[in-house]
């Protein structure tokens, strides 16, 4: 299966929609290309199977209390 | 003679014989950094009353016959990310500028302090430590003392120029991914990235909680070895230091490389490096005697789950300025935390989960290898505001590739040594000296077996004595 081309335009929209985020439109640009360019680069990763087990690391580790 | 072009143990050490007294030397630096800071852009910020107060303290409890520190009198530097007590810690911004001064030090300036060194003051970086390039929109860039028209490196720029430049002996950096060892590099400087966790951050302004090391730069390895035991030690105000007892790294520092296993970085870290960054590689691995190489399976994408961390930790960090004030952000980070503001968080998941996966492999590796050697940059220093280079004939962006060696190592929080090639020419090189996890010692050691040698070497630029 092809996978559709990743439309940074729309996604911004949307996305920033969502956050309920103002991007000012002197800064769309840079922010569509800054989209594109994690895309890309997020790819190298993202399918990577892990096992289950594989945890994140990091360990939430509550306080004494005073 | 003791100046500003020895070594931050030399000085110690004059000045604890009492050849020359502490006052005397921080007036050399202060003529320094008066003569070159104008050139260099490397402080934003110079303590001169500070350190003027410090230094008479010094040879006055001297006189008294009380022996100062193993650091005695040495000047140092901080990124303008460290806290210093009285003064707003701006981060390389605008916007923090006009926040409230910090009301202490940083803990690693009151180490170093403690061990007899003498603050000078704030350093230049790239904005919020998302850069590689040393260059910022609101303060100007850091210059880089071999040839001030090309780059220092960063975010740690104003570390690498102060340093270079003989402003200050040793000065301490933040290293997310890259950032004290891409300096290091351009400025031929040895830079010491300590394993995550074990340096505390605390009072220092952060960029990726997950990633963030703080460490120094130097011109020796000495230096670097007594700057990083001066600040060890556990710190439960910075939850992610290990709660580890100092292991000090100069009681070891001499013993050579006998036993230890050294192998090269093949596959991802031998592609793509400039002739330059090959031959400091190259030089070394001779020296060395290292002829085995290895892999790291998946350091490609060990560096883009790193980009993926970096962009969402660091833009929500900025998350209510980047809503408020977007327009005061450096052009050149602003559009970088707003796209992290918008990635998936599932991304986000799945790059720690990577993360986890990825250390499990590279633990396999030090099995049976004790040290790894890699390029720290692809190639030396590019032109100030040069915004595209060609490395393996491909163009790509200064920016975010001045770190591709450097990423997929500080994303598994290894220790590092950047090491500067001797014979690198008139534009610096360094190259990665790595070791496993809390061994610090042993790539320090490795550092100085080369200084030794004659193939590692931090000479100040020419005209500087």
């Amino acid at each position: 299966m092809t996978q559709k081309p990743f439309d940074a335009e729309a996604y911004l929209t949307a996305a920033a929609d969502l956050a309920g985020l103002s991007i000012p439109a002197a800064c769309r640009p840079g922010v569509i290309d800054n989209l594109q360019r994690a895309h890309a680069i997020a790819q190298a990763f993202l399918h990577k199977p892990l096992p289950d087990e594989t945890d994140p690391g990091a360990v939430f580790a509550p306080k004494d209390m005073p | 003679m003791t100046g500003i072009a020895s070594q931050g143990y030399e000085i110690a050490a004059a000045i604890r014989d009492g050849k020359v007294s502490a006052t005397e030397m921080l007036r050399l630096f202060l003529a320094r950094i008066e003569a070159a800071n104008g050139q260099l852009g490397a402080f934003t910020d110079v303590t001169a009353e500070r350190a003027q107060a410090r230094a008479a303290a010094i040879d006055a409890a001297r006189a008294k016959g009380i022996m100062p520190g193993p650091l005695a009198g040495v000047p140092f530097a901080v990124k303008n990310l460290f806290d210093i007590a009285g003064l707003p810690t701006p981060a390389g911004s605008k916007i923090n500028r006009s926040a409230k001064p910090a009301e202490a030090d940083s803990i690693l300036i009151r180490r170093l302090e403690a061990a007899g060194a003498i603050l000078l003051g704030g350093l230049n970086m790239g904005e919020y430590a998302y850069d590689f390039t040393g260059e910022n929109a609101h303060y100007g860039p850091s210059r880089n003392p071999h040839d001030p028209t090309r780059m220092t490196g960063g975010s740690s720029g104003g570390s690498g120029a102060a340093v270079a430049g003989g402003m200050a002996a040793i000065s301490l950096g933040s290293d997310t991914n890259g950032s004290i060892r891409v300096p290091s590099s351009l400025c031929g400087l040895f830079g010491l990235k300590p394993t995550f966790g074990r340096l505390s951050r605390h009072g220092s302004f952060p960029f990726v909680f997950s990633l963030d090391h703080l460490g120094p730069l130097a011109r020796s390895s000495r230096d670097l070895a007594l700057s990083y035991d001066a600040m060890q030690g556990p710190d439960p105000l910075d939850p992610a230091c290990a709660q580890r007892p100092k292991e000090a790294a100069i009681p070891h520092l001499e013993a050579g490389i006998d036993g230890l296993r050294i192998a090269v970085l093949d596959g991802y870290f031998a592609e793509g490096a400039e002739p330059e960054a090959q031959a400091a590689v190259a030089a070394f691995a001779k020296a060395l005697g290292a002829e085995r190489r290895v892999q790291i399976e998946d350091a490609a994408a060990g560096r883009a789950a790193a980009y993926v961390i970096t962009n969402i930790e660091g833009a929500n960090l900025h998350r209510q300025r980047l809503r408020d004030r977007p327009m005061d952000f450096d052009p050149d980070t602003r559009d970088r935390f707003l796209a992290g503001l918008l990635l998936p968080g599932e991304w986000y998941a799945q790059a720690q989960r990577f993360r986890r996966y990825y250390c499990g492999k590279l633990q396999e590796i030090f099995r049976d290898v004790d040290i790894l050697l890699a390029p720290a940059t692809p190639r030396s220093a590019p032109k100030l505001g040069q915004k595209m280079m060609q490395i393996g004939g491909v163009d790509l962006p200064v920016r975010a590739h001045m770190g591709m060696y450097t990423q997929p190592i500080s994303f598994a929080g290894l220790p590092v040594v950047a090491a500067p090639y001797a014979e690198a020419g008139p534009l610096p090189i360094g190259v990665q000296i790595i070791a496993a996890p809390w061994r610090e010692d042993l790539a320090l050691r490795v550092a100085r077996y080369l200084e030794k040698a004659g193939i590692a070497a931090a000479p100040l630029p020419k005209g500087i004595a």
